[in-house]
């Protein structure tokens, strides 16, 4: 792909129709849907693509992050069941009106969305960081790269 | 099971535990002749180097002992770690399903060397069996 | 080995290029590289102050965990880290792979 695919937001109670939408302008594979989380917001993404063509779209939607959940689109592009199992395990989106099935790639069970930005990450928080040593001294505040302050903020 | 080119009178097997892209490296090693499937060499091993070749998962843990368990039943066992992930976990070491390294997996067995790496290149492997083989097994 | 493009086997250490800024260490996505330092004033005829001056103590790469990257060789601002072909330096412990500068400038000179 040669050219970027613009990125087109849609409202959560429009999903289907977008996806459909975009279905009927000849864009019906999904390529991929997946989750952003920016710890400000919370995005579903899919990319569609027309196999005949180098045509694709790219539809995003803002979810509610603390109970993010969206309609399944499985009924009318099968091959989006993967994608929204692997998001729900990863990132705790519900997607709605889909069949429940088994963990996929975590254990059962297993609740803690791992790709959430909340989803403390405890090994760089417990193990001493070689970046927090100083020349002079002086303690530096500085957290390491990727770690977040609210994962700290228990210890 | 492979064995190794440059030691043809030796008896000793290479078995290879291939988790992840360490394997490749050994695969190439076999490609570029350094090591020769054991098929085609007559006489039995009395020895197997276990080379833990990748990341070891929470999930694959038991099944990795299991392996080591399989290969002590015909002999001693040397093992081998290849690469960063065996040795520490390497990229992932901060992953809750990973082992961060094979140090204290084997129960009641060292690890024999430890080969550095992300990959280590397939000559690394093989320079380090060569001597593991000619210090630690009778000619 | 039949190749003779530079290879990424190794990292080297020039420690009198490293001035302890510690941005490797901070930038290294492993954790892999530490650094121990401390500061030295250094009085100079005519000056008017003595300066004051990083001094390496230690610099520690643990080969173990290193996924050679080069980021740290990148960040440098100083060049004082860099890329050398030797690959064979295995160890018989998991210690053993942690290289202290000496171990690190030997390849700078002879890692090829």
């Amino acid at each position: 792909m040669t050219q970027t695919t613009a990125i087109i937001d849609i409202a959560a109670d429009e999903w289907v129709a977008a996806c459909t939408a975009s279905a009927a302008r000849g864009c019906d594979v999904v390529d991929w849907l997946t989750a952003v989380d920016t710890a400000e917001s919370l995005f579903v993404v899919v990319h569609v693509v027309d196999p005949g063509s180098s045509r694709s779209e790219m539809l995003r939607c803002e979810l509610d992050s603390e109970r993010p959940e969206i309609e399944s689109i499985t009924s009318w592009f099968p091959g989006a069941d993967w994608h929204e199992r692997e998001t729900h395990e990863m990132f705790g989106i519900e997607f709605l009106g889909r069949s429940q099935t088994d963990a996929l790639l975590m254990r059962a069970g297993d609740r803690s969305s791992p790709m959430r930005k909340t989803a403390a990450l405890d090994a760089r928080v417990r193990t001493p960081w070689p970046g927090q040593e100083s020349t002079t001294g002086r303690r530096r505040q500085k957290l390491p790269p990727g770690v977040r302050a609210e994962w700290t903020r228990d210890e | 099971m492979w064995r190794l080119a440059s030691r043809p009178d030796v008896a000793v097997d290479v078995a290879s535990a291939g988790l992840a892209c360490c394997s490749l490296e050994v695969e190439a090693a076999g490609q570029r002749g350094l090591l020769v499937a054991s098929e085609t060499v007559p006489q039995a091993a009395a020895v197997t180097v276990l080379v833990v070749a990748g990341t070891v998962t929470t999930a694959v843990e038991p099944a990795l002992v299991r392996l080591f368990d399989e290969h002590a039943q015909h002999g001693p066992v040397i093992i081998v770690s290849f690469g960063a992930c065996a040795t520490s976990g390497g990229p992932y070491w901060d992953a809750p399903t990973v082992r961060p390294g094979i140090e204290a997996l084997f129960p009641g067995q060292e690890i024999a060397s430890y080969v550095p790496g992300c990959p280590p290149r397939p000559e690394a492997l093989v320079v380090e069996l060569e001597r593991l083989v000619d210090s630690r097994i009778p000619a | 080995m039949s190749d003779s493009t530079p290879q990424r086997n190794v990292i080297a250490l020039l420690p009198e290029a490293c001035t302890s800024c510690m941005v490797c260490v901070r930038e290294c996505p492993s954790w892999c590289i530490s650094i121990e330092s401390h500061v030295e004033e250094v009085s100079e005829e005519g000056a008017r102050r003595p300066r004051t001056v990083n001094v390496l103590d230690e610099f520690t790469i643990d080969y173990g965990l290193c996924m050679y990257c080069g980021i740290c060789i990148e960040t440098c601002p100083f060049d004082a880290l860099a890329w050398r072909d030797s690959f064979d330096y295995p160890s018989g412990d998991r210690q053993g792979l942690r290289q202290d500068a000496v171990d690190l400038s030997r390849w700078w000179t002879t890692g090829s």
